[in-house]
């Protein structure tokens, strides 16, 4: 009986390994992203699975139908009650900090363009990030980023509009040093 | 611009939007991830540790004060009036410490698990049965309504925030809002080998603290067929009206 369970347990516990690795590469991209610097990035997406590994191991709760699905929801659930929380003590930085530039490795976005939309998608609101990062990088509808993100698809779609505008300089140029290219 | 121009030219945006962001940072190799893996797997069996810890904490309250009621109640009944024995010569504790403030209040403690049939059959209405109870620090209940199999809980929060916190964490679907909490819910269909059982659940994580639970399933065994219907007996509508408006959950609600 004993090693039964033990088996079982270990059967879950390589499962959920291998679920995890499948599932990291995205998240800490996304998770990127969303928090603009590699420690926060890190540390949110280790707490994404810590979760997912709490939910995968439950004996109560019905097995996951689509578990990357899930841990993308967490991420970002996380990410966006984490910056509720610090909201009120955190205080708005003048200028980027230094701490963007290890992201800079061999991306074929040049260097400024990526720079700046890093310093745009800093300067939008958690929510409006995080709505962008599931709608433009994940290539989710609106209605599923409406459920990751816990809003209705209106709001979603207000977001995106808002988001859009803000970061239109920062696209356009890209469009059109893009086309200046071919 | 008109709105489909600016439809157009929001596609358009997006669009290279989304490659700027696919380009925005390094890709991730092997290391980092198996690292990450690893980490995050640690810090999932710590947090795991924790809420079972958590549990069995909560349960082991439940039996104290249940003793403790016990011990009143026995020696309350007799002719003469009785003293419990002094320990170690020194005089029992005046009175109860105050339970802190984070605790769910005692009024609000959930009923006995054998006593979550009354509450569903209150709530729903239908053929209640029990089929089993368990006591897991909270109460579970495993019933059929109407013939179909049902599980029943109302557990303590084991994660911090409120309602819409907890859900945030630990739903598994979206999370909606409610008067004082948020709404899970989930219908999933089991693995072909169990019966191909499709389930429902819906969780509402209430402000006070607590999470009060329904899963229902299309088949009389959640996890073996044959099947009685296409779709679990009841809606998530249903579901979530029977937890909010149930007032069987809770000793507070039956004591009105």
């Amino acid at each position: 009986m004993t090693t039964t369970r033990q088996t079982r347990a270990q059967r879950r516990e390589e499962e959920f390994e291998q679920l995890a690795l499948a599932v990291t590469p995205r998240l800490l991209r996304s998770a990127r992203l969303l928090c603009g610097d590699a420690h926060g990035a890190e540390d949110l997406v280790q707490e994404t699975l810590a979760k997912l590994y709490v939910r995968q191991r439950s004996t109560l709760l019905p097995r996951l139908e689509n578990p990357a699905a899930y841990a993308q929801t967490v991420l970002t659930r996380t990410f966006l009650s984490a910056r509720r929380r610090r909201s009120s003590t955190e205080l708005p930085l003048g200028e980027l900090p230094d701490r963007l530039e290890p992201w800079g490795v061999a991306a074929p976005a040049a260097p400024e363009d990526r720079l700046a939309l890093q310093a745009a998608l800093a300067e939008l609101a958690p929510g409006d990030r995080a709505v962008l990062v599931l709608r433009y990088l994940e290539e989710l509808s609106v209605e599923e980023t409406a459920d990751r993100v816990g809003c209705t698809a209106g709001a979603v779609r207000t977001r995106c509009s808002r988001a859009l505008g803000r970061l239109r300089v920062v696209v356009e140029r890209s469009l059109v040093e893009t086309e200046e290219q071919r | 611009m008109n709105e489909h121009e600016v439809d157009l030219d929001e596609q358009r945006t997006g669009a290279r939007l989304g490659t700027l962001l696919r380009e925005a940072g390094p890709g991730v190799d092997e290391v980092e991830t198996v690292a990450l893996v690893r980490a995050g797997t640690a810090r999932g069996r710590r947090l795991r540790r924790r809420r079972q810890g958590a549990a069995a904490l909560a349960a082991a309250a439940v039996v104290g004060v249940v003793g403790a009621v016990g011990l009143t109640g026995a020696l309350g009944t007799g002719a003469e009036p009785v003293q419990a024995p002094a320990t170690q010569g020194r005089e029992a504790a005046p009175e109860l410490p105050p339970e802190p403030e984070e605790a769910p209040p005692a009024r609000w403690r959930p009923v006995e698990a054998t006593e979550l049939a009354g509450a569903v059959e209150s709530a729903l209405g239908g053929q209640v049965r029990t089929v089993a109870t368990e006591d897991v620090g909270w109460p579970i209940a495993d019933l059929t309504w109407n013939g179909f199999a049902m599980r029943v809980y109302v557990r303590a929060a084991v994660t911090e925030g409120d309602g819409a916190a907890r859900c945030a964490v630990e739903g598994s679907g979206p999370c909606r809002p409610v008067d004082e909490g948020a709404v899970d819910a989930l219908t999933w269909t089991g693995p072909a080998e169990e019966g191909g059982v499709t389930g429902r659940s819906v969780t509402v994580f209430d402000d006070r603290g607590w999470d009060v639970g329904i899963l229902v399933f299309n088949a009389a065994d959640s996890k073996a067929g044959p099947l009685l219907a296409d779709q679990p007996p009841l809606t998530v509508r249903e579901l979530t009206r029977a937890i909010l408006t149930g007032d069987g959950w809770f000793e507070a609600q039956r004591r009105g």
